[in-house]
């Protein structure tokens, strides 16, 4: 076999090597909505700085972490965009909220601010306190005397406990901690004795709230998606037997038309090489596949396909000395058409409308190693076959 | 023949032109990308009762689909839908604490994110279209072969909206991708066309014409039918991937109509191009 020692030939067979070994062992990561999970898109009400961005990652990374959530990836785009991706089904009614609670807390009494989040000290999980269902917490001791002062005397009046502007607790002050000495801890009573499932979740949001501060600035959610892992499995299942018959489709219309298995076999070939090469290049950046990918891998082997059938042509309609001619027209083709298609993606890629980014990548990968790896290996095994 | 080339040519550029007409009369159907909102589908265990979640949610659309593993309950919701009793509704009639045990699935635009996707995806169009149509005058050089090929491109993507606003396939991140690639492989087949027209020494312009049209007509065969396929697929084996039918269907459309646009309009101009423009200019 003369042909495996052609270097162009031999560069594609070492390629795809590489890619089959690392989806062998490295594998492919699927993006949450093939493999199941949440991807929330929260915008900042304004623009902020690094350090900003910084410190709102930070707290909501801890306000995911304190609802049991590990494991969550958070990151921001742009600088009003955070990103979050959670890997498995969650309570998005939950996340929601306490991912969109600005959490500026304020305990008036009789008008007058008694103590604000940042007097909290410490925070207990939600339970069953002697005066109701709630969240107990204790203050620093600026707090409490702060405190101790604003209460002092006001015994049975409502203490107003606002969280980003609402009411959301105004238990009567007992007389005992009216008598101007500092009580450190205090409590949050959301219900009394049987809490509804709303109740306690309304006292998980405070205590998230509460726990990890508040927001510089509020936020909204700006995009939810959430795929369950069994509709995750469906889409993969799917987009396998859709590549399968697309495959047969392909292979149907090509064998019609050459009718020549030494040129049916190669185009197939090469295209399915152009899969690997593409999912291969997708286990090396860890870039994770998602539906927009597998898009963008049927964009750009449907065009790999067409430049297969533009060398092929090329090379029957060359007579034995024109050949290189011809190969080096179809080649001026194929680049542009590449340049084309890649000039029409750039955009996609820079400004990414977010979730088009996969879909560009792909496409754009998918099309350089076409013009650098395949296709140049593909026009030599078209000449070879057609001589021999 | 030499006579009707050039009507030939106007018909897809007409078809193109109408196809904007009934776009701007008749609009284009707009995902939750667009208008914002939720779209909830669920894979129902057994047969639900869709009276009482209609019923329950009477802002809503509700509808199932039907695939090789179950029913698709689809429920979509526009902005100013509150959420949180939705999702208690199906809480009750679906009889679960926690909705992520069945097999739920949420997609929610907010209202930021729907108004910048015009913008956004106007641009990203926009742009696709002046960087191809640089790098298009970049490999011919000459201005009228040029001209064809951004022309056709211009007018399968009108074509594929005309189909989209008929066919009612939503406006969406996944159809605006599915333009895109319509570009790209609108370009594919021109480009050959021009080329062998333009540099193939051998052969009458005709036959360089018809050599070019068996090769062109391949190419788009294998991408027609791939997506005839996807499409298939996705409506009777995945509905829940609609995402992947749409980008097959408006590439479909698109790529009938790029049938046209290459073999009448862009073969008719380089046929004038050869026989008339150039021999005036000489």
């Amino acid at each position: 076999m003369k042909l495996l020692k052609d270097p162009k030939v031999a560069i594609l067979l070492v390629f795809v090597l590489a890619s089959v070994l690392l989806l062998t062992f490295k594998g492919l990561s699927f993006g949450v909505d093939l493999s199941g999970g949440s991807t929330i898109v929260l915008n900042t009400e304004k623009p902020l700085s690094d350090a900003e961005m910084v410190s709102v990652t930070e707290i909501l990374t801890s306000r995911l972490n304190t609802n049991g959530l590990s494991d969550v990836r958070i990151y921001p785009r742009g600088s009003d965009e955070i990103v979050i991706e959670i890997p498995k089904s969650a309570d998005l009614e939950r996340i929601e909220r306490i991912l969109t609670q600005q959490g500026v807390f304020i305990a008036t009494i009789d008008n007058k601010t008694a103590y604000v989040g940042q007097d909290i000290s410490y925070v207990e999980e939600p339970r069953m306190t002697a005066s109701g269902y709630g969240v107990g917490f204790r203050l620093s001791s600026d707090g409490a005397n702060n405190f101790a002062e604003v209460a002092y005397g006001k015994g049975g009046y409502p203490v107003e406990l606002y969280m980003d502007g609402n009411l959301v607790s105004a238990p009567i002050l007992s007389p005992d901690l009216a008598d101007g000495r500092p009580h450190q801890s205090q409590v949050i009573t959301v219900a009394g004795a049987s809490p509804t499932r709303e109740d306690i979740e309304k006292a998980w949001v405070i205590y998230t709230a509460l726990k990890s501060g508040s927001l510089p600035v509020k936020v909204e959610i700006a995009y939810i998606s959430s795929v369950s892992p069994t509709l995750g499995a469906e889409f993969i299942k799917g987009a396998l037997i859709a590549g399968l018959f697309a495959f047969l489709a392909v292979a149907t219309v090509i064998s019609f038309r050459y009718k020549n298995p030494k040129i049916v076999l190669p185009i197939l070939i090469t295209g399915f090489s152009e899969v690997l090469l593409i999912l291969g290049f997708a286990s090396l950046i860890d870039w994770k596949l998602d539906l927009a990918s597998i898009a963008g891998i049927v964009a750009a082997v449907g065009t790999g396909v067409d430049h297969q059938i533009v060398i092929t042509d090329e090379t029957i309609a060359g007579e034995s000395k024109k050949v290189t001619k011809n190969i080096k027209r179809a080649f001026f083709i194929i680049f542009g058409a590449a340049a084309t298609t890649i000039a029409a993606m750039l955009p996609l890629f820079v400004m990414g409308i977010g979730m088009l980014k996969g879909f560009a990548i792909t496409t754009i990968a998918g099309v350089l190693m076409g013009i650098l790896i395949s296709r140049p290996a593909f026009a030599r095994i078209m000449q070879y076959v057609l001589k021999h | 023949m030499n006579i009707n080339y050039k009507v030939l040519a106007i018909i897809p550029v007409i078809l193109a032109l109408l196809s904007l007409v009934l776009v701007s009369v008749n609009g284009l159907k707009e995902s939750i990308d667009v208008s914002g909102g939720v779209e909830i589908s669920i894979l129902a265990p057994e047969n639900v009762d869709l009276s009482m979640l209609k019923e329950k949610m009477p802002n809503s659309e509700v509808r199932t689909a039907q695939s090789a593993s179950g029913t698709f309950v689809i429920i979509k919701s526009g902005l100013d839908v509150d959420m949180d009793p939705i999702r208690a509704a199906l809480r009750e009639i679906f009889n679960t604490e926690d909705l992520s045990e069945l097999a739920y699935t949420e997609k929610q635009i907010g209202s930021v994110l729907s108004s910048r996707f015009w913008e956004d995806g106007l641009k990203a169009v926009g742009f696709a279209f002046i960087f191809m149509a640089i790098v298009v005058y970049a490999i011919f050089r000459t201005a009228v072969p040029s001209a064809a090929v951004i022309l056709a491109a211009a007018a399968d993507i009108a074509i594929a909206l005309g189909g989209m606003s008929l066919f009612q396939i939503p406006i969406s991140t996944a159809t605006i991708a599915a333009l895109l690639m319509l570009v790209g492989y609108s370009v594919d087949t021109d480009i050959m066309l021009t080329t062998r027209v333009l540099k193939r020494r051998t052969g009458t312009l005709d036959e360089r014409i018809k050599e070019s049209m068996k090769t062109g007509i391949t190419m788009s065969l294998t991408t027609i039918l791939a997506m005839a396929v996807l499409l298939i697929v996705v409506t009777y084996v995945v509905p829940a991937a609609e995402v992947l039918g749409n980008i097959a269907a408006v590439l479909l459309i698109g790529l009938i109509g790029d049938l046209m646009l290459t073999w009448l309009t862009n073969v008719g101009i380089l046929r004038y191009y050869v026989t008339e423009y150039k021999k005036e200019r000489n």
